[in-house]
């Protein structure tokens, strides 16, 4: 029974890591919750539904309309992992400070940790790049692929920091790589070049980079070129871009966009 | 679900493990217990039979004026502090597809998650497999 308890509270510790902003002490309230546990119910109705046995989710957590971005957070959700069923597997940064972990998450705790929207989208790849992910995620060859320093804008191609769906898009790399044997960042990073992916390039001025260095610890740019960087122009992963890749890479690949009831 | 923090439990990890459910909240406290539906159903007004903190978790047990069963919901006692819950009042339970909500005078107190809800509420490092 001690265990039991502690399974329950330690699940709902996952309040404390958010997926790049800070562990504010602002409660949710019980409609928040509810809401929350009626998007992720729905979202395993939709998941049933597909067929599928792993896709990409995605959360939006942060009002990003001002970068004409829709979703903020992304990681993968598994049919049959070990620890539940449709579990989450993704990057959190921990509370705004500059490192960040791997966790697996009941999609609950998915969707309690962070919502600006009452959204979330799913997209479900071929059943071939399902069978690749399955594998990569059933070997944990996921866990290595992870950077514990966190930059909420790292660069997608330099391996000082990651961000969380720089790490969602380097698995996918792993898994989508046919030709070569993916086992680091480096080389995930140069199969994503050479497959054509577009980051989303965000326009930064020297002030606003400032400020943020300044007060986030979880945002840095020494990792950018400096040619991008001195000319206000952060380039880094975001769903958005992420989405954009899949689906031009995988035809085939469905949408499934879900909102609260 | 729960091998990873049964395992740190396991390592000592105990403590870390309690202290982190203390910080926690999502505006309201979780039972660590699931109630079935037709307890609630059956259950009619409810009211709190009893309160027992032991450290970091409280039991508290819930009777229904209808049929006079009891349940008692376990619950990190951080969670409760300030909380109108006390020994006679009374507790309206409120369902979800996820579980019931317990609501005392307009304020929820308490979540009790019935199977579905705890299906999709559990946490931990990928690394602790």
């Amino acid at each position: 029974m001690k265990r039991l308890i502690l399974c329950l509270i330690v699940a709902i510790a996952a309040t404390q890591a958010h997926a790049g902003r800070p562990c504010e002490d602002r409660p949710v309230t019980p409609e928040i919750a509810n809401h929350a546990l009626n998007l992720a119910l729905k979202t395993r109705e939709e998941l049933d539904r597909s067929g599928a046995s792993v896709a990409l989710i995605a959360r939006a957590g942060q009002d990003l309309t001002k970068w004409g971005l829709h979703y903020s957070h992304m990681g993968l959700v598994w049919r049959d992992h070990p620890k539940g069923t449709w579990t989450v597997v993704h990057e959190l940064n921990q509370c705004g400070t500059a490192t960040s972990e791997i966790y697996d998450e009941g999609l609950g705790n998915f969707f309690l940790d962070d919502l600006w929207r009452m959204e979330a989208v799913i997209v479900v790849p071929s059943p071939e790049m399902q069978q690749r992910l399955t594998a990569v995620l059933a070997a944990g060859k996921h866990v290595p692929l992870h950077q514990s320093s966190y930059s909420m804008v790292a660069y997608p191609f330099a391996t000082r920091y990651q961000n969380s769906n720089q790490w969602t898009l380097e698995v996918l790399a792993m898994a989508g790589a046919r030709d070569v044997a993916i086992d680091s960042r480096e080389q995930a990073q140069g199969w994503l070049k050479m497959a054509g992916y577009q980051p989303t390039e965000l326009k930064l001025d020297a002030l606003t980079r400032l400020g943020a260095r300044m007060t986030r610890a979880n945002v840095a740019f020494d990792d950018h070129p400096n040619e991008l960087r001195y000319s206000d122009r952060i380039r880094t992963v975001t769903v958005d871009s992420v989405l954009r890749f899949v689906e031009r890479r995988e035809p085939g690949a469905r949408r499934i966009e879900v909102a609260a009831r | 679900m729960c091998a990873a923090v049964a395992t740190q439990a396991s390592a000592q990890s105990v403590t870390d493990a309690s202290r982190a459910s203390v910080n926690m909240s999502i505006g309201v406290p979780v039972a660590a217990t699931a109630a079935s539906a037709q307890f609630f159903r059956d259950a009619g007004q409810l009211s709190v039979a009893s309160v027992q903190a032991s450290g970091k978790v409280t039991t508290v047990v819930l009777k229904g004026a209808q049929s006079g069963a009891e349940f008692s919901v376990q619950v990190a006692s951080k969670g409760l502090e300030g909380s109108a819950l006390a020994v006679g009042v009374t507790i309206t339970a409120v369902a979800s597809a996820t579980g019931h909500l317990l609501v005392q005078g307009g304020k929820a107190l308490i979540f009790v998650p019935n199977e579905v809800g705890r299906s999709l509420l559990h946490h931990s490092r990928s690394r602790d497999v």
